[in-house]
């Protein structure tokens, strides 16, 4: 028991200490392919320790919503995280929830951040909530349906299985090109999800360009800082998702001191390679018109509902 | 951890936890407080208007649910069929200026027109056939309890 509250305390600490790291290290990735220096990749945690000591401005037009929204969404955020295999393939909190509790953990956060955005009635917010909630519907049953395809390929919805049996190499009895599809949705739907380059801009404050910047346009001090920090870590967690359910070689299967060492290693690793990867899709491609990003998650949809079919074509 | 989850019978395929799931939620909320005060301890919130570009925001400049389904009724247009309708009379002595104006939008109403209006149809057709053994007769009624009594009766033996 006490070892199990231990890995999810250590998880947790993860979670929390890596995402402004990510973070950075994509802006870092941006700027060096724009030819420029850029800030350091730490830079991420000075403007948290910054906002953190800010003091915050609130709107008088809101409501309750407005100042609880940050907290729902850290914590609802930092829930999903704990279900998803960080460094161990077997985490404690596996009974808790399944891949669907995850996805809809994710839709509580931005359900609520939707919210917050209409609450002050400046249009810039309804105007970002109003994309949001197209992007987030449409991204749903994309994300629900490549999680099932890899489902169905491992026999199990609950991703400490998925991830450990993969790891172990056990239970793949299937060609990989329903892993492959699913994994091609994936990447779509985090791209989405996580508000970056062709479906919205992270680095932009241009008013008619933008979709997650536009909902948290009136947050600042301590609330901006506990919503930028669970948008680090729903990156995170994204990226967390499609490196170890694809590729979860080398995650600690064991509870030896080395087996954690390495896989804590590792997956730092691997997560960072994602983030170079995030960062040079950002710099290769241009903002998707926002009725153009419909066809995108489109092919999303299409890629991951092809997985389930190849799944049962491929099996017979 | 018998008892706290919800699953299936096979345990390997799903488990759900939503009691477990609600305490995590309340005290990660918790350790967000709890993270506030120890980052920047808890600086008194100043109050003051939205932000509007340096211009006072008044309601009528809030978004309006119309607009706010605006981008889910162009996506789903073939679905949802939207029509708008714009009338302008103009003033007789110049076009530039018009006398009224009448503007007119609509979806078509998808589930209501094809899921619940036949349903509903359906069972009052159903009833309106029906009326005719519920006629308003005491005696009727209780010839049918006596009918369904012998009926029962028969049945039992």
């Amino acid at each position: 028991m006490s070892q199990a509250v231990l890995l999810v305390v250590a998880q947790t600490m993860v979670l929390l200490a890596l995402s402004p790291f990510i973070v950075g290290l994509i802006r870092k990735v941006k700027a060096r392919l724009q030819c420029r220096r850029g800030a350091s990749v730490f830079q991420p945690y000075a403007d948290l320790a910054k906002l953190f000591k800010k003091q915050p401005v609130v709107s008088t037009t809101t409501s309750w919503i407005f100042t609880a929204t940050p907290y729902i969404l850290f914590a609802s955020t930092l829930a999903a995280g704990l279900l998803v295999p960080v460094f161990v393939s077997q985490t404690p909190l596996n009974f808790a929830g399944n891949i669907i509790a995850l996805v809809y953990l994710l839709a509580l956060g931005t359900f609520f951040l939707m919210l917050a955005g209409l609450d002050a009635g400046s249009a810039f917010g309804g105007m970002g909530s109003s994309r949001e909630a197209i992007v987030a519907s449409l991204t749903e049953p994309a994300a629900i349906l490549s999680i099932f395809a890899i489902a169905l390929t491992t026999g199990s919805t609950n991703l400490s299985t998925i991830v450990h049996k993969t790891a172990l190499l056990q239970g793949i009895d299937t060609a990989p090109s329903p892993h492959l599809m699913a994994l091609a949705a994936l990447f779509i739907v985090t791209i989405a999800e996580t508000g970056r380059v062709p479906v919205d801009n992270p680095a932009t404050h241009l008013e008619l360009t933008m979709i997650h910047e536009a909902m948290i346009l009136e947050y600042s001090g301590r609330y901006l800082a506990l919503v930028e920090w669970a948008s680090g870590i729903r990156l995170l967690v994204f990226l967390t998702l499609i490196v170890n359910v694809f590729a979860p070689w080398g995650i600690a299967t064991t509870l030896t001191p080395v087996a954690l060492g390495v896989g804590l290693g590792v997956y730092i690793l691997k997560v960072a390679g994602m983030a170079v990867l995030i960062g040079v899709i950002e710099s290769m491609f241009a903002k998707l018109r926002l009725f153009r990003v419909t066809d995108l998650l489109g092919v999303a949809f299409i890629l991951a509902l092809l997985g389930v079919l190849f799944f049962y074509i491929l099996r017979g | 951890m018998d008892g706290w989850a919800v699953a299936p019978v096979n345990v390997e395929f799903s488990s759900l936890s939503p009691p477990v799931l609600a305490f995590l939620l309340a005290a990660l909320s918790l350790l967000g407080l709890g993270l506030v005060a120890a980052f920047g301890g808890l600086a008194k919130t100043r109050f003051y208007k939205t932000w509007g570009c340096g211009i006072n925001l008044t309601p009528r400049m809030e978004y309006t649910a119309t607009g706010f389904v605006q981008p889910i009724k162009r996506v789903f247009s073939a679905i949802y069929q939207p029509t708008v309708k714009l009338e302008t009379e103009l003033l007789e002595e110049s076009r530039y200026f018009a006398k009224r104006r009448r503007f007119e939008s609509r979806i078509e109403p998808v589930f209501q027109k094809y899921l619940y209006d036949p349903v509903v149809a359906f069972f009052i057709a159903a009833a309106d056939r029906l009326r005719i053994i519920q006629a308003g007769s005491l005696h009727l009624y209780l010839t049918y309890i006596f009918v369904v009594l012998v009926l029962l009766l028969l049945i039992t033996i």
